[in-house]
C-alpha cells in the first residue's frame, strides 16, 4: 500500500488502534496505583519498529487522541499535553533506532543480544519521554520541585515496565505463531498459562508479599514454551497484577499510592526481565542445540559419502584390475605347457600391471589420509600438496609447530580442497597462494587468482559448506570472500590449536 | 545383413566399438551355423576388466569378440546392432547397471546368452530376475566357463 490514500487509510487505522488501546487501558485497568504502568509506550516502539519509522505521524495522532481525553477529562493544560506527546514520540523514535541500530530487524527475542537492546531502547526512551513530561509539569507549576524526582521515576519506570511487556510481546508474535509454540502448547503450554493464571490470582489476592509465588511459572514457560510462549504468559501475569491493583486489591495497595505505584512498577519490570532473559538464554540453547544436531548429521552424511566413494574408487579401481589380473594369470597359466615363451610374456605383462595396481592403491590411501601429514606434519604436507597441484601453487609457512592432529588433518583437508575448486572451477587461475602461519594460533589462507565467484560472504556450495565445517568441527573459523573476476581468499583461524 | 551394416556409420559412439574383422550376423539368423564361431559382445564400464574380457573370449576356442560396450545403454545398441550370440555383462555400471540390461537384451532376444559377472558373490534372485544364463564372480572367469554355459543354454 504505497499510495498517498493507502498511507493515509493506514495510518488512521493505527491512530485510532493506538488511542482505543491506551484509552481502553486507562479505562478498565489503569486505576489508582496501576496508573503508573504505561503499555502504549511499548505498542508506540512495536508499531515503528516493525513497520517503519514512516507511521510516526500516525502513533503521534493516537497520542495526541488519547491526551486530549485527559485534557478535557482531567483537566491536563494543553500545552502540557502537546509537550506530552512531544515526549512520547520522542522516545519511541529513539528506542526504535537504538534496536535497529544495535540489533536491526528482525529481533524476536531469541537471542540474549537482542535482550540488552530491548532493554537498553525502552530505557533511554523512557528517560526521554520522563524528563520532558518532567519539565513540562514543572513549568505549568502542576509538581512541586519536592515531588520532581519522585515523579521522574514513577514516569520513567512506567514506561519501561509497560515498554518491556508489549514490545516483547509484539516482537515475539510479529512473525505469527512459531513452531516451538505450536509443538508445545498443548498440553504443556496450556497448563503453564493455567499455572500463571492460577499463581498470579493465589500471590495477588492476599495482602501479604507473596508475589514471588509466580516466579517459576514464568521460568516453566521461558524456558518451556519459547519466547511467544513466555511473553504471552508475562502479558497475562502483569495483565491480572494490574486487574487486581486496579480493584483496590492485592499487595500493592498496603502502603502510600506513590509505594504502592513503584511496588507494582518493580514487581512488573523484574518479571519482565527475569522472563526475558531466561527465555532468550533457552532458544538460544535451543537453536544451538538445533544447529548442533544438524552440523552432526551434515557430518555424519558426508562421512558416509566418503565411505562411497572410497567403496566405488576401490571397485573401479585396484579391486577391478586385480580381478584381472587374477583372470589373465589363470590364463596364462593355461597355456605354460604348451606355449612357455609366451605364458612367460604375458606373466611379465602382468607383473608390470601389478606395479601400477600398487600405485593406484597408494594414491588412494594417501587420498584417504596423506601419509605427508603424518610424516611431516601439515608444513611438509602443504609443500608435498603444492607440488602435485596441477595450478602453479607457491607456499609460505610461518613457524613449524605441530598441532592437534585433528587440527593439521582439517587444514590439510581444506587447503587441499580450496586446490581442488581452483583446477575445477577457476580454470583460468594462474597460480595459487598458500599461507600458513602455526606459531601460537594456527592461520591459513589460500589465494588465487581466478575469475572467482558471486558470493554473499558466508560462501556456498557443497565444498566449501564441508570446509567450513571440517574448521568449525575443531572450534575455528573459516571465511570464503569471492569477487567476480578478482580471485577466491579462503582464510580460516584455530585458536588453541 | 543391412541393419548390421549401418552399424559401422554409428562405430563412433563413445563406448561402443566393433571388433576390427568381425562380421555381425543378421538379427533373425542368430543361430550357430556350421563351424561358425559364437559371436560374443562384451560389456564392462572398466577398460582394466574389458581387456581381460577381451584375452578370455580370444583364448575360448570356437569364441569370436564381435562387440564391446562400456554401458548398459551402450549394450542394448549393440546387442541390436550386433546380434551376438553370447553377452558378457558386468552387473555394476553407471546408469542402466547390468541387470536391467540383461533384461532388456534377453525380452527383446531371448535366445542371446547372458553371463552375468561381477566382484560380487552371485545371488539367485539376480539371476531369475534378469533371465541370465549364468552369474559368476568376475575372478572365476575362464574359457571354460564360457564353454560348459554355452554348451549348456546356447546350442
Amino acid at each position: 500500500m504505497r499510495s498517498p490514500a493507502g498511507y493515509v487509510a493506514r495510518s488512521a487505522a493505527i491512530a485510532v488502534g493506538y488511542f482505543a488501546f491506551t484509552e481502553l487501558g486507562k479505562a478498565l485497568l489503569l486505576k489508582g496505583p496501576a496508573g503508573a504502568f504505561w503499555p502504549s509506550a511499548g505498542l508506540g516502539i512495536a508499531i515503528l519498529y516493525l513497520g517503519g519509522l514512516r507511521w510516526w505521524p500516525a502513533v503521534l495522532l493516537g497520542d495526541l487522541g488519547s491526551l486530549a481525553s485527559d485534557v478535557i477529562q482531567l483537566g491536563v493544560p494543553p500545552g502540557t499535553a502537546v509537550a506530552e506527546a512531544a515526549g512520547d514520540l520522542a522516545r519511541t523514535i529513539v528506542a526504535v533506532v537504538i534496536l535497529r541500530r544495535l540489533v536491526g530487524p528482525g529481533i524476536a527475542i531469541e537471542r540474549l543480544r537482542e535482550v540488552g537492546p530491548v532493554v537498553l531502547a525502552v530505557v533511554c526512551g523512557a528517560v526521554i519521554s520522563a524528563t520532558v513530561a518532567m519539565l513540562a509539569l514543572l513549568a505549568g507549576h502542576d509538581i512541586g520541585s519536592a515531588q520532581t524526582l519522585v515523579f521522574w521515576r514513577s514516569w520513567w519506570l512506567g514506561d519501561v515496565s509497560g515498554g518491556l511487556v508489549v514490545l516483547s510481546l509484539a516482537l515475539a508474535w510479529a512473525r505469527g505463531p512459531g513452531p516451538v509454540l505450536r509443538q508445545r502448547i498443548a498440553p504443556e503450554g496450556a497448563f503453564v498459562i493455567a499455572a500463571v493464571v492460577g499463581l498470579s490470582l493465589a500471590a495477588l489476592s492476599v495482602r501479604q508479599p507473596l508475589t514471588y509465588l509466580l516466579f517459576p511459572a514464568l521460568i516453566w514457560a521461558a524456558v518451556r514454551l519459547g519466547p511467544q510462549g513466555a511473553t504471552l504468559a508475562l502479558t497475562i501475569a502483569v495483565g491480572i497484577a494490574v486487574w487486581i491493583t486496579s480493584n483496590a486489591l492485592g499487595p500493592f495497595v498496603e502502603h502510600t499510592p506513590t509505594e504502592n505505584a513503584l511496588n507494582l512498577q518493580l514487581y512488573i519490570t523484574i518479571a519482565a526481565l527475569t522472563t526475558l532473559c531466561v527465555t532468550a538464554l533457552c532458544s538460544e540453547r535451543r537453536r544451538a542445540g538445533l544447529a548442533l544436531a544438524d552440523s552432526r548429521a551434515r557430518i555424519v552424511a558426508a562421512a558416509d559419502a566418503e565411505r562411497r566413494r572410497i567403496e566405488r574408487d576401490l571397485h573401479d579401481g585396484a579391486q577391478q584390475r586385480l580381478v584381472a589380473l587374477q583372470v589373465r594369470l589363470r590364463l596364462a597359466e593355461d597355456i605354460v605347457e604348451q606355449d612357455p615363451t609366451t605364458a612367460r610374456q604375458k606373466i611379465a605383462e602382468l607383473r608390470s600391471e601389478m606395479g601400477e595396481v600398487l600405485d593406484d592403491l597408494r594414491s588412494l590411501a594417501a587420498g584417504i589420509y596423506p601419509p605427508d601429514l603424518a610424516a611431516f606434519g601439515l608444513a611438509g604436507a602443504l609443500r608435498s600438496l603444492a607440488l602435485r597441484s596441477p595450478t602453479a601453487a607457491r607456499v609460505e609457512i610461518v613457524g613449524n609447530a605441530r598441532c592437534r592432529p585433528e587440527v593439521e588433518e582439517a587444514v590439510y583437508f581444506c587447503c587441499s580442497e580450496a586446490l581442488q575448486n581452483v583446477a575445477k572451477h577457476a580454470r583460468d587461475a594462474s597460480a595459487v597462494f598458500i599461507w600458513l602461519d602455526c606459531d601460537g594460533d594456527v592461520r591459513f589462507e589460500i589465494r588465487d587468482n581466478g575469475s572467482g565467484f558471486s558470493d554473499d560472504g558466508r560462501g556456498g556450495g557443497h565444498g566449501l559448506g564441508n570446509m567450513r565445517e571440517r574448521i568449525e568441527a575443531v572450534d575455528g573459523t573459516l571465511e570464503i570472500r569471492s569477487v567476480p573476476g578478482a580471485g577466491t581468499r579462503v582464510t580460516g583461524r584455530i585458536s588453541h590449536p | 545383413m543391412g541393419a548390421a551394416r549401418s552399424f559401422d556409420s554409428r562405430a563412433n559412439l563413445r563406448g561402443l566399438w566393433k571388433v576390427p574383422g568381425a562380421v555381425p550376423r543378421d538379427p533373425v539368423d542368430w543361430e550357430r551355423r556350421g563351424d561358425e564361431p559364437v559371436s560374443v559382445l562384451v560389456v564392462d564400464d572398466q577398460e582394466s576388466f574389458l581387456a581381460a574380457l577381451r584375452e578370455v573370449v580370444a583364448a575360448t576356442e570356437g569364441f569370436e569378440l564381435v562387440g564391446e560396450a562400456t554401458s548398459g545403454e551402450r549394450a542394448l545398441a549393440a546387442a541390436d546392432e550386433l546380434s551376438p550370440q553370447f553377452v558378457i555383462m558386468d552387473k555394476r555400471m553407471p546408469g542402466l547397471g547390468g541387470v536391467e540390461a540383461t533384461r532388456l537384451i534377453t525380452s527383446r532376444h531371448p535366445n542371446i546368452v547372458v553371463l552375468i559377472v561381477s566382484v560380487e558373490d552371485p545371488h539367485a534372485h539376480v539371476l531369475r530376475s534378469s533371465g541370465a544364463a549364468g552369474f559368476i564372480r568376475k575372478q572365476d572367469l575362464s574359457p571354460r566357463v564360457l564353454l560348459d554355459l554355452w554348451r549348456e543354454h546356447g546350442q
